[in-house]
């Protein structure tokens, strides 16, 4: 006879064994076809982060037959779907609201148009209307997310920002995020990263891994207060952090090192708990001397245009036990 | 400290041994000095003795918090831990349940992270051969479900 530990009487054990498999997709979908209960113990965990391996975006139409008929309708879906067998919106954990665009985009929707007075022509079904009724749906399903990627840059649809009026009572959804990663923020989107950062922090206070990829730096003179805006954002947003532990600013595609002022001085407020710093491609300055205060720094990668000494002398300051 | 197993054998061990158990290192926080044995009704002799082994060799570890839940690789054992694996089935399940009950969260890691590279890389029917599960799907659900789940095969 199998197991008791298999047979459903202690399902915090078999989701504790099968947590283990989190990256192994193929194995976890096993488990999923094994039986009733493995199924039951086994989707949950292979549904928290399902963007990062679905390469042909199936997992959309699985998400919008959950929509309700009424909110099919607004968005000009007029395909018949049946039912999923989970609610499987409500176990995802890791979302890149960039990829979730971009797979919408890609669905093969059967295309029309409709007219009305005040807008005139209309494709449908909306991409945007259905990213929208999908974030809803991932909010009022009780989803909690533990990684949040967003981007903004100039081609993106939605503005990420709006996630916070359709939260409603769902706190749940942003207070337990961990991680954050911020892709480029283009000069045409700066406002937009102002307003979801200041919502954000209100939201969450426990993020441990801090990703940020720069903003575009061609502006204008008149666009100054703009960036000087964000980076006050920024510095404030470090700050509101209770346990910062990585923290990582990697620009790619830029041909010349930039300076983020105040950015790097905003982390002497996590000098507790920051235990591994990756800057690269930024210009090194007098700022990077409140490093030298954290306490636990373990990793340090640093790829700025300076005199190498002057990192190898921070080194005396911290215990750090790997520099890269 | 003296522990009594299901059966009543008697162990004596270190304290230090002891509080790897959050479960001992708790009772022995309220109940002070006691020359009384705890009895254990829930763990067999082999069993505590396996535990017992565990917990001497990882003595000088540091404590694991419960919220430290990194992603953890399930390969990542080390040789003595792995050879402490090397039993059977029953013996395996019997451990990851007493680990469970005496909250000792490192032997309990280890245990699932055993079992589960058992399952690494089989098909649902090698699983079900493994473990002796049985299959109580009917063939429209396991279709509705491999089908609902068809993104997972595409990889």
């Amino acid at each position: 006879m199998a197991s008791k530990l298999f047979m459903g009487d202690i399902p915090e054990l078999m989701e504790k064994i099968l947590n283990n498999l989190n990256n192994e997709i193929n194995s976890l979908y096993s488990c999923a076809l094994v039986s009733r209960y493995w199924c039951i113990i086994a989707i949950p965990i292979l549904w928290q982060d399902p963007f990062s391996f679905d390469e042909n975006n199936s997992i959309i139409p699985k998400y919008i037959s959950s929509l309700s008929e009424d909110t099919l309708k607004e968005c000009g879906l007029n395909e018949k779907i049946s039912k999923p067998l989970f609610d499987y919106a409500k176990f995802l954990k890791v979302l890149d609201l960039d990829c979730l665009e971009r797979m919408v985009k890609q669905c093969n929707f059967i295309v029309h148009f409709e007219y009305s007075e005040q807008d005139g022509w209309k494709k449908y079904p909306s991409t945007k209307l259905i990213v929208n009724s999908l974030i809803k749906l991932l909010i009022e399903s009780g989803a909690t997310l533990h990684k949040l990627v967003v981007s903004f840059h100039g081609s993106i649809m939605m503005m990420p920002e709006q996630i916070f009026s359709l939260l409603g009572r769902n706190e749940s959804f942003f207070s337990r995020l961990q991680h954050l990663s911020l892709g480029e923020i283009s000069s045409v989107k700066i406002e937009s990263a102002i307003a979801f950062l200041r919502a954000l922090k209100k939201h969450t206070t426990k993020i441990s891994a801090l990703e940020f990829n720069g903003y575009e730096i061609n502006f204008t003179e008149a666009e100054y207060d703009k960036y000087d805006q964000l980076q006050l954002t920024l510095r404030y947003f470090i700050k509101s952090q209770k346990q910062l532990r990585l923290f990582s600013i990697v620009i790619e595609d830029k041909p010349t090192f930039i300076k983020y002022y105040g950015i790097i001085s905003a982390l002497e407020s996590q000098k507790n708990s920051l235990q591994e710093i990756i800057v690269e491609n930024c210009d090194y300055n007098e700022e990077f001397e409140v490093l030298k205060n954290c306490k636990i720094l373990e990793t340090l990668r640093l790829r700025t245009y300076c005199d190498y000494k002057i990192p190898l002398k921070m080194l005396d300051y911290n215990k750090i036990t790997k520099a890269t | 400290v003296k522990l009594t197993s299901s059966e009543g054998t008697e162990f004596i061990i270190d304290r230090k041994v002891a509080e790897k158990s959050v479960l001992l290192k708790n009772m022995l926080e309220d109940v002070g000095e006691s020359d009384m044995a705890i009895p254990l009704p829930n763990v067999t002799g082999p069993i505590l003795n396996k535990v017992i082994d565990y917990c001497t060799h990882h003595r000088d570890d540091p404590f694991v918090s419960q919220e430290d839940d990194s992603k953890k690789v399930s390969d990542d054992i080390d040789d003595w831990d792995a050879e402490f694996c090397k039993v059977d089935q029953g013996t395996l399940f019997e451990l990851i349940l007493s680990a469970n009950y005496l909250d000792i969260k490192p032997l309990l890691d280890l245990t699932c992270k055993t079992v589960a590279n058992m399952i690494k890389g089989k098909t649902p029917d090698e699983i079900r051969k493994t473990f002796n599960i049985t299959n109580d799907f009917t063939p429209e659900e396991e279709e509705h479900v491999r089908k609902e789940n068809e993104w997972c095969e595409e990889r």
